[in-house]
């Protein structure tokens, strides 16, 4: 399994390591572990360790280069070395939530066209399954959510909207997630709820490894 | 500190925000670290203090207490109640005094900091404006942190240094997609100019160019960027990411500009013309310990000749 990690420089003080696999939950578990792995370590020039869907970066301090030379090196050895398979996550950790869904939104019909599926089949499809939080990017407090039905893939927009307002519910391909403030973006806009979903003391709302439904109101 | 003229895109800059990109809060901090890092020195502040980093037409400003300040970065012509200013050297500035910035000479990023620091909202440990927050915002009333017993006597001294402006080379280390680049796009890569479009902000610099292809074009999976990571639109024209870099993006990677070639970048305008320079990942580290090292001779020196005085 260790052959399958590619690792490539992100910068003088970041590392990239891609599992080399197909986004979903086994890669997405495989990332969790990783994590879990790199921040058992304690390294004192460890800064942060950002996961996304099948790769995991890890953010250094310049000190790093008091003791060792090279990222690439140190961390070839490392995952050489380490078994994250040990330690595989704990799904009983994972909060469950749910999050109210007002279907309206202005590409719902282009959606429902685009997958030969009728406006309620289709909120009945993406309020039904239950999704994993697998990254949060692109905006503070932005889930790229797991586990869509695979027939409301829909490409995102050629152009981008100029301003998609907060709460807005999109697909984006194979994946969906939540617009957490007014933001220029490309997905299909199918609905928007009422939930904040980023706050300046709390932070994010969902967290990597969540579990969320949507809940048509 | 008053504004009494607004200006264009000023914001607080520190060296950035870490440890939240997992929820989405990207780093940010200043657009050219370098002359940060030298005003903080020059002020004898901690190093990552943070600054006021201004665009022309620059805002104006009053002081409204006595203190020191010394500016880096940018030339635009600085003057305090009309005498001129030069760069990387500490002033004394009392209550009524303006400071007003003429002209552009050169660069486009200017760093103002007051000895001590600014008074200012901190968030997540980092007094840097969050841009797609817009938080901590910026008012118009600055508050500085520490203005009992300003010593007017405070040794002057000057810093040399000064980004090469002539020296359009932007170097970088090949990683990600790199490889997957034909032969065509490579050699283009290295040896054709390519021009900073006016669509450059501080999130990216947006380069127009020959067009780059990839051997055979991918479905990309949304991963980390960061702040000098090169990446490839669907048109094959270029984007370097700069401090605002989003946490995450899914287009091909082609590579990293180093850190000090981000800090001379920042100080290029739109329609410049820079060329890309190869280098290896050990040169970059190699350049990045030469330049703290150099730094931290500046600091020792400048300690050395308040001693003296």
């Amino acid at each position: 399994m260790q052959n399958a990690l590619t690792l490539s420089i992100l910068s003088e003080k970041a590392i990239t390591v891609f599992l080399n696999k197909e986004i979903g939950l086994a890669s997405h578990y495989e990332v969790i572990s990783i994590r879990k792995s790199l921040e058992a370590q304690n390294w004192p020039w460890l800064i942060e360790i950002v996961p996304s869907y099948n790769s995991v970066s890890i953010f250094v301090d310049s000190c790093f280069y008091n003791s060792h030379n090279s990222l690439i090196v140190f961390f070839e050895d490392w995952f050489s070395k380490i078994s994250f398979f040990e330690n595989s996550p704990s799904l009983d950790h994972n909060l469950f939530k749910e999050i109210p869904v007002k279907y309206e939104g202005g590409d719902l019909l282009y959606v429902s066209n685009y997958c030969q599926i009728p406006v309620n089949e289709l909120i009945q499809l993406h309020s039904s399954s239950t999704y994993t939080v697998a990254m949060i990017g692109f905006l503070p407090g932005f889930p790229y959510l797991l586990g869509m039905d695979a027939r409301l893939f829909v490409p995102r927009k050629s152009s981008p909207r100029l301003k998609v307002t907060k709460g807005s519910v999109g697909i984006g391909g194979f994946q969906t997630g939540i617009y957490p403030s007014d933001s220029p973006g490309g997905w299909q806009i199918i609905g928007t709820t009422p939930h904040e979903l980023f706050d300046l003391e709390q932070l994010s709302y969902l967290s990597i490894g969540d579990k969320v439904k949507f809940k048509p109101i | 500190m008053e504004i009494l003229k607004k200006g264009v895109l000023s914001t607080f800059q520190d060296l950035g925000r870490f440890g939240y990109q997992s929820v989405g809060v990207n780093i940010g901090g200043a657009m050219d670290t370098l002359s940060l890092k030298l005003l903080n020195i020059v002020l004898g502040n901690y190093e990552n203090e943070a600054a006021l980093e201004i665009h022309f037409p620059c805002p104006h400003f009053q002081f409204e207490e006595s203190c020191i300040f010394a500016i880096t970065g940018a030339d635009f012509n600085a003057n305090l109640n009309g005498k001129l200013l030069r760069n990387n050297k500490i002033y004394h500035a009392e209550s009524g005094d303006n400071l007003v910035f003429r002209f552009k000479n050169k660069g486009e990023r200017l760093y103002i900091g007051v000895k001590g620091g600014f008074n200012i909202r901190e968030w997540l440990s980092s007094k840097s404006t969050n841009t797609q927050l817009n938080f901590p915002s910026f008012s118009e009333k600055i508050v500085l942190k520490n203005n009992d017993e300003v010593d007017k006597h405070e040794p002057n001294y000057g810093v040399a240094f000064a980004h090469d402006y002539s020296n359009r080379c932007i170097r970088f280390v090949p990683s990600f997609e790199f490889d997957e680049l034909d032969e065509d796009s490579k050699s283009n890569l290295l040896n054709s100019e390519f021009l900073i479009s006016k669509d450059s902000n501080r999130m990216g610099y947006r380069l127009s160019g020959v067009p780059l292809t990839l051997v055979e074009n991918k479905e990309m999976i949304s991963s980390s960027v960061t702040k000098g990571t090169i990446q490839l639109l669907p048109d094959g024209q270029l984007i370097i990411l700069m401090a605002d870099a989003q946490v995450s993006g899914g287009y091909p990677k082609l590579g990293f500009v180093i850190e000090n070639d981000i800090s001379k970048l920042s100080q290029f305008g739109s329609q410049s013309k820079i060329e890309f320079k190869k280098i290896s990942y050990e040169n970059a580290i190699e350049i990045m310990l030469e330049t703290q090292k150099y730094f931290d001779l500046i600091q020792k020196t400048l300690k050395f000749r308040e001693k003296e005085n």
